[in-house]
């Protein structure tokens, strides 16, 4: 099977919200924008508050906190931003930098174990790849 | 990249630097308010437990609250600030600095009658007088206060 091609995007951050203390990445695979393409496909009171808790989140220098954020999955090294039934995957590597790797649909709050574990190796893989990604940019 | 992904990636970019829209502000007003109560929670020990007590409801009306973020009444809002003891308020920059330099009272104490004349600015600008008990009350236009009251107003 040939390696995939992994790439990242940055959200850019409105000014509005003031001086930026992490930086938000998405996952670009094979030349796909898996996170950004079920993004455009919300509502548009569903894409406003996910653009306003992501811009919180770059923008609070500690932890902003909401019932809509899970900084960490308990049991593995990843959250999840759920506006729900929306859930947008993401884990924060190389110092201040948060990175969204992966989207599903689901209303009930439990996810069967084996979706996490799949989640957890792909962030596996990503992270290294996110390593050199900012090694490539210094 | 591909065509489609190009334009995806420039739409999607296009729409986190625009100005926020109305379902962006009010949101980001509930998104606050969830921040400052699970910060001060934390900082104080509480426990959604202590707050489902403090409102009277169950903790499962509480743990609903908390999975995710209701569209909440500004009633609510201080229900559940007042309930934990936060003090919540609602400010704006350009208000702020727009009355800044318009803050202006004047005081005319009348000993022999112990009346004292509070000019209208006091009440517009939200100044407020401690009774005996320490509770905080709203100036009148013109009020009778204790010649006590009004020193350590004044102090």
């Amino acid at each position: 099977m040939t390696k995939p091609k992994i790439k990242f995007g940055q959200i850019p951050i409105p000014v509005e919200y003031g001086p930026q203390f992490h930086k938000i990445y998405h996952v670009i695979r094979n030349d796909r924008l898996i996170v950004l393409e079920k993004f455009r496909d919300l509502d548009d009171s569903t894409k406003a508050k996910i653009k306003n808790l992501i811009s919180n989140m770059a923008t609070i220098k500690n932890y902003y906190r909401s019932p809509d954020i899970i900084y960490s999955i308990h049991g593995y090294k990843y959250g999840e931003l759920r506006p729900l039934p929306h859930r947008f995957f993401f884990f924060r590597k190389c110092g201040n930098n948060y990175i969204f790797f992966a989207y599903t649909e689901k209303k009930k709050n439990s996810l069967p174990n084996r979706f996490y574990q799949d989640l957890d190796r792909k962030r596996i893989e990503y992270e290294e790849e996110f390593k050199k990604f900012i090694e490539r940019s210094k | 990249m591909k065509k489609n992904s190009k334009n995806l990636l420039k739409e999607v970019n296009e729409y986190f630097l625009s100005p926020p829209s109305v379902d962006e502000k009010a949101w980001g007003i509930i998104h606050d308010f969830y921040h400052l109560i699970l910060t001060y929670m934390d900082d104080n020990g509480l426990t959604r437990a202590d707050l489902a007590r403090r409102l009277g409801k169950s903790r499962s009306a509480i743990s609903q609250m908390f999975n995710k973020t209701p569209n909440l009444t500004i009633k609510k809002m201080i229900e559940i600030s007042d309930a934990i003891g936060l003090e919540i308020n609602l400010t704006s920059k350009q208000v702020e600095l727009y009355h800044e330099p318009k803050i202006e009272y004047l005081f005319i104490p009348i000993p022999t009658q112990k009346i004292i004349t509070i000019e209208e600015p006091l009440r517009r600008n939200n100044l407020k007088y401690p009774d005996e008990r320490g509770s905080m009350h709203d100036f009148d236009f013109t009020m009778e206060l204790k010649l006590d009251t009004f020193e350590k107003f004044t102090q």
